[in-house]
């Protein structure tokens, strides 16, 4: 197993490069001059002076060929310095740090209310198969998925925040601004957990051990929890991978919305500024924390399924 | 001695309604299960054994339309409410099937398994209840570190031995086993069958043996019935039927295990969609004859055997 997890880990190292080249590129071959926008910054009021410019480009080394600078801001990555805020002067990782708690917190909770709803209504659906009940989840679970998490945002702010006054529309407080956010970004994910937790039910539901433990005088709903739920962990686990990963990346819209001061609103932000450093490294931020996730899941496996476990164990 | 009946099956018919047509599984069974027999249901596969097995304790999936009685202690099952029959089904009656690995939990440690159909049943601590269990497992004959094994850890035959102790941790009074040692090498099926044996006798249970092989028959049997197409041919004490089997289908059987190795019977079980006008078996008869195409065959019963052919009676 512990082959298994170093060489996981190790696969790592070509993806984060990848990640680091695709961000800088992006950022290189957009338009614009990033040593002019520095400059009108620093220095709103100086106008055009050439030889101010030619100093910023200097400090930014602009001029060099390409692969020098990317060499240059991996360089700055290794030691953990992705530059300044061209905006601020700060230090983007300490921009970054600030920030990210909001976005965990955000996708987290999206993630348990995407889990709770998967797992419950996939349940009914399987338990209830071709009933009414389940047609009008299977209904409004393809219906959710065309429904962009934008509009259910602004949905849901009209009905809770505008007409209900449970909630409050803008900006973070208290911890309970994080559940109307995550609420949405939870429905707009559960769709496919509610189809997966159903259909891995209904086959969980011929194997043999679910013939036994009706044998043994279990309820359906016992079976369930002390049987099936177990059995298909594997596929929930995932899919929570993959909705982990699509929810970081849906929060970006959301924390616009709601006006969570988490990564995604102020990667926007800095995009919108063309504030280079920022940009760069959150979007390189974005990717590793991606590539974690993956890598989290990957081992988080090998520890779930006895059976996993134990062919990885073998092979060593 | 009069004999006292556990489970009667009277006029069982079972059919699978699919996309493609009805299957006809069971076509007006009857048998009895005396207390503390062992009775062998023997046929080749496909006759629809299984799927008799599993209707008596209502686990047929929904498909299935059943019809006629069948009484476990003089209740009918189909009477009870689902609540009433789980408990019936968890402390009464037990089943063993024919693949243990894949009827056991994968994820789940086996001790857990045998002490939670002792808790589903009885209300007992979590403590007791893993007692019972670790009985059981001595009583199968495993070791009692393997308590905390998972299946994947054991053998077949072991896991078969964790079947019978999940079956047996209620102390049940039937006890159906599909196929038990199908699965198995041959000495292995042998050291379970001989478990089984002694574990009858322990608990004074009856058995509804299901099974294709006629050498588990003769060693377990006490009334033999055989299944042919959805069809019950003939049911007889042991020693009569090996004596003398008097349905042409039985016969056959028997002349297979005479001569395993060259002996097989002409042709193949039907499609259970087909709808026979006739005996289902006379394609394959040797003895039939003109009548058998378009008479269904009645039961005639004399004395304890019973069979369905036009051209036999019991004597
Ligand atoms: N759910 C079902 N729907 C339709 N046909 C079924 C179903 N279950 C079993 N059958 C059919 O019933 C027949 C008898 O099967 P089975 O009882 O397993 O035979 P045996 O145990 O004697 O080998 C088979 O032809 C099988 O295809
Ligand atoms: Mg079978």
């Amino acid at each position: 197993m512990k082959k298994i997890i170093i060489n996981r880990v190790l696969m790592i190292l070509p993806t984060v490069i990848t990640i680091a080249f695709l961000a800088f590129s992006i950022m290189y071959f957009s338009p614009g001059n990033p040593a002019e926008i520095l400059m009108r910054y620093r220095n709103p009021e100086g106008g055009t002076d050439p030889a101010a410019l030619a100093h910023y480009e200097e400090m930014l080394g602009i001029n060099d060929p390409f692969l020098t600078q990317f060499e240059n801001w991996g360089a700055g990555i290794l030691t953990g310095d992705f530059g300044e805020s061209f905006k601020t002067g700060n230090p983007v990782t300490e921009e970054f740090f600030y920030r990210i708690g909001y976005t965990l917190m955000l996708s987290f909770t999206g993630l348990a209310f995407s889990l709770v709803i998967g797992i419950t209504l996939g349940f009914l659906s399987a338990e209830f198969k071709d009933s009414w009940l389940d047609n009008l989840l299977r209904f409004t679970q393809s219906l959710k998925m065309s429904i962009p998490s934008f509009w259910l945002a602004l949905f849901f702010i009209y009905i809770f925040s505008t007409q209900l006054r449970w909630f409050s529309a803008f900006g973070y407080n208290s911890p309970k601004d994080l559940i109307l956010p995550g609420l949405v970004l939870g429905l707009s994910n559960s769709s496919r957990m509610v189809r997966l937790v159903r259909t891995c039910i209904l086959e969980e539901k011929g194997s043999g051990y679910v013939y036994t433990a009706r044998v043994k005088g279990l309820s359906e709903i016992q079976i369930f929890f002390k049987h099936i739920l177990k059995n298909i962990t594997l596929p929930i686990i995932t899919l929570t991978g993959v909705s982990l990963v699509s929810m970081i990346g849906g929060s970006l819209i959301i924390e616009n919305i709601f006006g969570l001061p988490g990564i995604g609103t102020y990667l926007v932000s800095a995009i919108v500024a063309k504030d280079y450093p920022v940009s760069m490294g959150f979007l390189f931020a974005y990717g590793v924390i991606i590539v974690f996730i993956n890598l989290f899941i990957d081992i988080v496996y090998q520890f779930v399924d006895p059976r996993v476990r134990d062919c990885a164990n073998a092979e060593i | 001695m009069k004999k006292e009946k556990l489970l009667e099956v009277e006029q069982l018919n079972i059919k699978f309604t699919t996309s493609i047509g009805d299957v006809n599984v069971s076509d007006n069974i009857n048998f009895t299960l005396n207390k503390g027999e062992t009775f062998c249901i023997v046929g080749e596969s496909g006759c629809g054994k299984s799927v008799v097995a599993l209707s008596l304790t209502r686990l047929l999936p929904e498909n299935a339309v059943i019809n006629g009685s069948v009484k476990f202690e003089g209740f009918t099952i189909s009477d009870l409410d689902d609540k009433e029959f789980a408990k019936i089904r968890g402390q009464k009656i037990a089943t063993i099937f024919e693949q243990p690995m894949s009827c056991i939990n994968p994820v789940m440690r086996i001790g857990e398994q045998i002490a939670e159909t002792y808790r589903a049943n009885f209300k007992c601590s979590k403590k007791e209840a893993k007692l019972q269990a670790l009985k059981k497992l001595e009583e199968v004959k495993l070791p009692a570190n393997r308590y905390n094994a998972y299946p994947h850890e054991l053998s077949g035959g072991m896991q078969q031995r964790v079947m019978i102790a999940i079956a047996l941790a209620c102390n049940p009074q039937l006890l159906i086993a599909d196929e038990p040692t199908t699965s198995l090498d041959v000495t292995v099926q042998y050291q379970i069958l001989e478990l089984l044996q002694e574990l009858k006798e322990k608990y004074h249970m009856t058995i509804l043996m299901i099974t294709h092989d006629m050498g588990v028959v003769h060693d377990m049997a006490d009334r033999i019935g055989v299944m042919y197409a959805g069809n019950m041919m003939e049911i007889a004490e042991r020693d009569a039927f090996f004596k003398q089997p008097l349905h042409p289908y039985a016969q056959e059987l028997l002349n297979v295990v005479k001569d395993p190795c060259h002996y097989t019977i002409p042709g193949t079980v039907p499609n259970l969609m087909e709808i026979f006008s006739g005996c289902p078996f006379e394609p394959r008869c040797q003895k039939a004859t003109e009548m058998c195409k378009t008479y269904k065959p009645e039961n005639s019963v004399r004395d304890e055997r019973m069979v369905r052919c036009l051209n036999v009676i019991p004597n």
